[in-house]
């Protein structure tokens, strides 16, 4: 040890962590590209014959032929736009969710979000109920919407009752996931045969119901709304380290856990408004995530996010491309292809420590 | 800035559960190392908790006139550091990360200081001796680098009051000596460093000045030689012992469980 000029041990500790720093850029990096090259693979896929090329041409080339730029103006670049958005948002909210619960089972399908969403659409689909002055082919959305919403209100006012810890908090929230199921069960009990095959239809979770519209809806709430999530970085970061380190560090922890499931709350219901519950990207995102960045949050957001892209872009695909000409929901097949890929990380993980 | 830290009728405790009640203490001096000990359930750990203003608490603790538990916790984080006795498990960070974290827990995101924030925490990590574990994942270390990476997350942002919490349970001999010499070389620059202690041998082997507490209050301050008496290890712990001055600091040696009816007796 010396008093004045490092050690070094201390000169190499300062390059590594210059290494390290530009090895997460990179991995981030990286991601994006994924990203950006799952969502033209999905852009290229679909039941008409129309191949990444012709769908490229269609986007940019006026002398496109008319049918194809139909297809991919209205069809599949919302879809594929809808997909990386809804990746996002739900890996994102599940990252922020992780942490702020210091529980990597939390994730906003867990904990009765989308349960709460089901619940919304069955009413808005069983009993025609709405919230006034929405238009009748907003329903839906708007009452999933809402009910996404109110629950995570509700986990944050119980989060509130003084003494109550995250423990509790994530009881609540699995409490809430079988109370909007229960309530699911019932509407779909009382339904009408063709209310409840749409309705089951809904949960199943599908991009086939992205527009425009939906689209520019989601993507303002995501850039809204990302930049307050990344901002917090440090503060999530030293919530890692235990709550009393935190708040010994100078963070307001009540404020950031409040604040954090707002934003959980806006990311998740919006998503959820548009295709209908889909599960397991809110988990599995940042826990890839974590896996390939750790978890200084500068890093382990944005890759969540982006990790949370790609799952959905390749969902996407694998939707359209499994049983050609059908296209299967998403929600079956983030969970069918996602579960086998999340096990073998997990796995491979805890072989390595 | 420097000055003493003083306790003042401090009521600090758990929902339903007061444990501290209407503490106060002589000052608690700049420059030494004052260790908390005293039975399980004394109370030290709450008496920390509450010097860091992470309970509900009522009284004052005032420093440099400034009563800490007043103040808003960015403005005490630069005043106070807290280590807790354990880091939570799964935590998918390096040593350094966690070290920087701790510095920049409450910095702006896209501000300044990056460079220089990762410059700290080098030379903290470099001053406890594990620089070489900087890059190493917290999960991934013995019990003993653990403790030292917390410290080192306590120890960055360069507090005047540091309060920490069983500093070297973990440790080996050898680290123990490390963090206690460090301890007493931060006193030794001005700081105010509590330590609650479990070991009263080490306490009385390295603290300046001792505070004793029983059941949620004082039992005596001062320095050790004067409070480590057989008297007190039968009041306290309700054991008999024999206490030896030779070595120049207190040695006790524990000869029987003094009354079976004390609390702290198994």
């Amino acid at each position: 040890m010396q008093e004045d000029g490092r050690s070094t041990a201390a000169t190499q500790a300062a390059a590594a962590y210059a290494a390290l720093l530009r090895r997460r850029l990179l991995i981030v990096a990286g991601l994006g590209a994924l990203a950006v090259l799952a969502f033209l693979c999905d852009l290229g896929t679909g039941p008409s014959p129309l191949g990444l090329g012709d769908a490229l041409r269609a986007l940019w080339d006026a002398g496109a032929p008319r049918e194809h730029v139909t297809i991919v103006w209205q069809v599949r670049l919302p879809q594929s736009c809808m997909a990386l958005l809804v990746g996002v948002a739900l890996a994102l909210a599940g990252a922020e969710m992780q942490t702020i619960l210091n529980n990597p089972l939390a994730s906003p399908f867990t904990l009765g979000v989308s349960s709460a969403a089901a619940f919304g659409a069955a009413l808005a689909i069983v009993l025609g109920a709405s919230l006034p002055g929405v238009a009748q082919n907003w329903i839906v959305s708007a009452d999933a919407f809402a009910f996404a919403f109110l629950s995570v209100l509700l986990l944050q006012a119980i989060a509130r009752l003084r003494g109550s810890g995250v423990e509790t908090l994530v009881l609540c929230g699995i409490a809430l996931f079988f109370t909007f199921n229960a309530l699911t069960a019932l509407l779909q009990f009382i339904a009408s045969q063709q209310a409840l095959q749409q309705l089951v239809f809904w949960i199943m979770g599908s991009l086939a119901r992205a527009n425009w519209d939906k689209v520019q809806i989601l993507a303002l709430v995501v850039v809204i709304i990302a930049p307050f999530s990344l901002g917090a970085s440090w503060r999530l970061t030293a919530l890692r380290l235990g709550e009393d380190r935190a708040r010994s560090a100078g963070v307001d922890v009540v404020r950031l856990r409040f604040l954090a499931l707002l934003r959980v709350s806006l990311l998740t219901a919006a998503a959820m408004a548009f295709v209908g519950t889909i599960g397991f990207v809110g988990l599995a995102g940042p826990h890839i995530a974590r896996l390939l960045i750790g978890e200084d949050h500068r890093f382990f957001l944005p890759a969540s996010a982006l990790t949370g892209a790609v799952v959905m872009a390749v969902a996407s695909i694998a939707s359209k491309a499994i049983l050609p000409g059908v296209l299967i929901p998403i929600g079956i097949v983030t969970a069918l292809i996602g579960l086998p890929v999340f096990f073998s990380l997990i796995i491979r993980q805890r072989g390595r420590s | 800035m420097s000055g003493d830290l003083q306790v003042r009728g401090l009521a600090a405790g758990y929902r339903g559960r007061p444990v501290l009640r209407a503490l106060t203490l002589a000052p608690i001096a700049a420059g030494q190392v004052t260790a908390l000990v005293g039975p399980n359930a004394a109370g030290k750990t709450t008496l920390l908790r509450a010097l860091a203003g992470l309970l509900p608490a009522r009284g004052t603790v005032l420093f440099a006139d400034r009563d800490l538990l007043a103040m808003r916790p960015a403005e005490r984080a630069t005043l106070v550091s807290y280590m807790p006795q354990s880091l939570p498990e799964r935590i998918s960070l390096t040593v350094i990360e966690s070290v920087i974290g701790a510095a920049r827990a409450s910095d702006p995101v896209f501000g300044s200081g990056g460079r220089e924030a990762a410059d700290r925490a080098i030379a903290v990590l470099d001053r406890l001796g594990v620089a070489d574990i900087a890059l190493t994942p917290l999960d991934q270390l013995s019990g003993g680098q653990r403790q030292l990476a917390a410290l080192a997350q306590a120890l960055v942002r360069d507090p005047a009051v540091l309060l920490l919490d069983e500093p070297t349970s973990a440790l080996d001999l050898r680290h123990q000596v490390t963090v206690m010499r460090m301890a007493r070389r931060l006193a030794a620059g001005g700081k105010i460093v509590v330590c609650v202690l479990h070991d009263l041998a080490q306490a009385a082997r390295w603290a300046d000045a001792m505070v004793v507490l029983s059941h949620g209050a004082l039992y005596r301050q001062g320095v050790p030689a004067e409070i480590v008496t057989p008297q007190m290890l039968s009041d306290v712990y309700g054991v008999t012992a024999r206490v030896d001055q030779r070595l120049g600091f207190p040695q006790v040696a524990v000869d029987d469980v003094f009354d079976q009816s004390k609390p702290g007796n198994f």
